[in-house]
């Protein structure tokens, strides 16, 4: 059997599912519910979400990375009895769904910290976008429009978001990431120059990514770990240069449940690392881009998660499967 | 014009079937053809030949979700018109969709020979276990061939996203079927 096949034989699934995902309408025994925009957070939304007491600051942070945020117009909808039901991924039912804006609380660069010109960029785009999508509501579903190909990997749905990628580019000095080459094994990221990544100790169970013409990149991947913790995480590290236009970007919730701080890798960088139950993460600078690392956990055999450790000195065992070191330097 | 009526003039022989058909439909269907296809012409003809094997076919079927239908015909068709080789020389989507599906499957099965449809059968037993969105998610990338960027806009999530949840569902995948296997 080959991806091939497996590509084509999903012609043979039951048709339900393809008409759903064209319909964005679950199937189900009772028919089929509409289902606007998808919801991402698993979790229901409560006044929680609120941050109390006093926060450590820490010279690097979360919050200085977040480039829009959503709260006040989530509690808003709370207290206006538009309350919104989230998917939760552990449970077989879909909880009923009532009508609202998705946003996540809090919505993070992964490009730069405040100030820097990609986080500068990042925040334009996303005000530029979601007034866009308000004025043209339609266009996401349209496929009027044919991306130019230096711009494939550029959400945009018509000529002027084009031109708008093109005028944040020139207004922050940014250029764009090029088209990507998709990797599919550990010896491709070996032949591309990606292996540098990892440590030369660490031998991941899985490595593949995304390669753009402009040497950003995008590594994912397993590790697994033994000993005091018996765990496999999932990892996702967007390893990005800082005068590269990036729209992606990380919708955070409950922000406050999240331990922050610092640490120094074992080449000597500044890190942010931060965990919660079922989610780590690092930020990296280093000369010429930023680095961010998404840690989650791979479930077990019966496909049942567990949890991240809570200790902070598993994250930082993480970080230590990585190096830091700019790729333009070796 | 909703599908009852559509399939009501493909029984009394009407050619104005094919007329709203592609009023109705045919955008979608181009698009699905050209994801794959990346080809106006193939993908035009594979639309073309969905409404051709449409007509030959209703009756005596009688879809009760007209667009489902259509759109597997028009996959078939376009998947038959793909030169996989040329395909693969400019790193076209539907190959990188290929290659990653490669990531969904155990070792253990690499050898196996499974039957399409046995296959299909597998693979929407595993898409019931998912959440609807995921399975959207899923669906959308490898039967759809959208992209990440375009499954993002869609659905208001961010790429990053997209691409966490196709790589948890394809981890998902890879586990199921290699339960499947020790099955077999």
């Amino acid at each position: 059997m080959t991806g091939k096949d497996l590509f084509i034989a999903l012609g043979n699934i039951s048709p339900k599912y393809y008409d759903e995902a064209e319909n964005d309408t679950i199937a189900s025994s009772q028919g089929h519910k509409s289902l606007r925009r998808p919801l991402l957070i698993a979790a229901v939304i409560a006044l929680t979400l609120l941050l109390v007491g006093c926060a450590v600051i820490y010279v690097l942070s979360l919050e200085r990375l977040i480039v829009v945020d959503h709260t006040d117009e989530m509690v808003s909808a709370l207290e206006n009895g538009k309350s919104e039901t989230i998917l939760d991924e552990s449970t077989e039912t879909l909880p009923e769904i009532t009508p609202g804006p998705f946003v996540a609380e809090k919505v993070l660069s992964i490009q730069g910290y405040e100030g820097s010109p990609a986080y500068n960029a990042l925040q334009e785009w996303l005000t530029y976008v979601t007034d866009y999508i308000i004025r043209n509501p339609e266009v996401r579903f349209s496929n009027d429009f044919q991306r130019p190909e230096a711009y494939t990997d550029y959400p945009c749905y018509s000529q002027e978001m084009v031109d708008k990628v093109d005028e944040i580019c020139s207004k922050y000095g940014l250029h764009l990431l090029g088209k990507s080459l998709f990797i599919i094994d550990a010896e491709g990221m070996e032949a591309n120059g990606l292996s540098d990544v990892l440590s030369e100790e660490v031998a991941p169970r899985c490595f593949y990514g995304h390669l753009y013409q402009d040497g950003s990149f995008v590594a994912s991947g397993e590790l697994e770990f033994s000993g005091d913790y018996e765990k496999i995480v999932q990892f996702q590290m967007h390893n990005i240069k800082k005068d590269a236009f990036y729209t992606v970007h990380l919708g955070l919730n409950n922000i406050s449940n999240y331990v922050q701080w610092n640490y120094t890798t074992q080449d000597g960088y500044s890190a942010l690392l931060a965990l919660n139950d079922t989610t780590g993460l690092i930020f990296v600078e280093n000369e010429g881009r930023f680095i961010s690392i998404i840690i989650d956990e791979v479930p077990d055999s019966n496909m049942v998660f567990t949890g991240l450790p809570n200790d902070k000195q598993f994250l930082e065992k993480v970080c230590d499967c990585f190096a830091f070191s700019d790729l333009e330097n070796k | 014009m909703d599908d009852s009526k559509i399939i009501e003039l493909f029984f009394a022989r009407n050619e104005d079937a094919i007329k709203h058909t592609d009023n109705t439909y045919g955008r979608r269907l181009f698009v699905l053809a050209d994801n794959i296809v990346r080809n106006d012409q193939d993908a035009e003809e594979s639309v073309s030949d969905t409404y051709m094997k449409a007509w030959d076919t209703i009756p005596p079927k009688k879809p009760v979700h007209l667009f489902a239908y259509l759109a597997k015909i028009c996959r078939n068709f376009a998947l038959k018109k793909l030169d996989w080789k040329a395909a693969a020389k400019r790193n076209a989507e539907v190959v990188s969709l290929t290659q990653e599906m490669e990531l969904c499957i155990p070792d253990m099965s690499r050898d196996a020979e499974l039957e399409g449809k046995e296959l299909g059968r597998i693979l929407s037993t595993f898409l019931r276990t998912l959440t609807p969105e995921n399975r959207m998610v899923f669906v959308r990338r490898y039967w759809y061939v959208d992209t990440v960027a375009d499954i993002a806009a869609r659905y208001g999530i961010s790429e990053s996203a997209v691409m966490t949840r196709l790589s948890r569902t394809r981890d998902k995948l890879r586990v199921y079927l290699k339960k499947e296997g020790i099955r077999v």
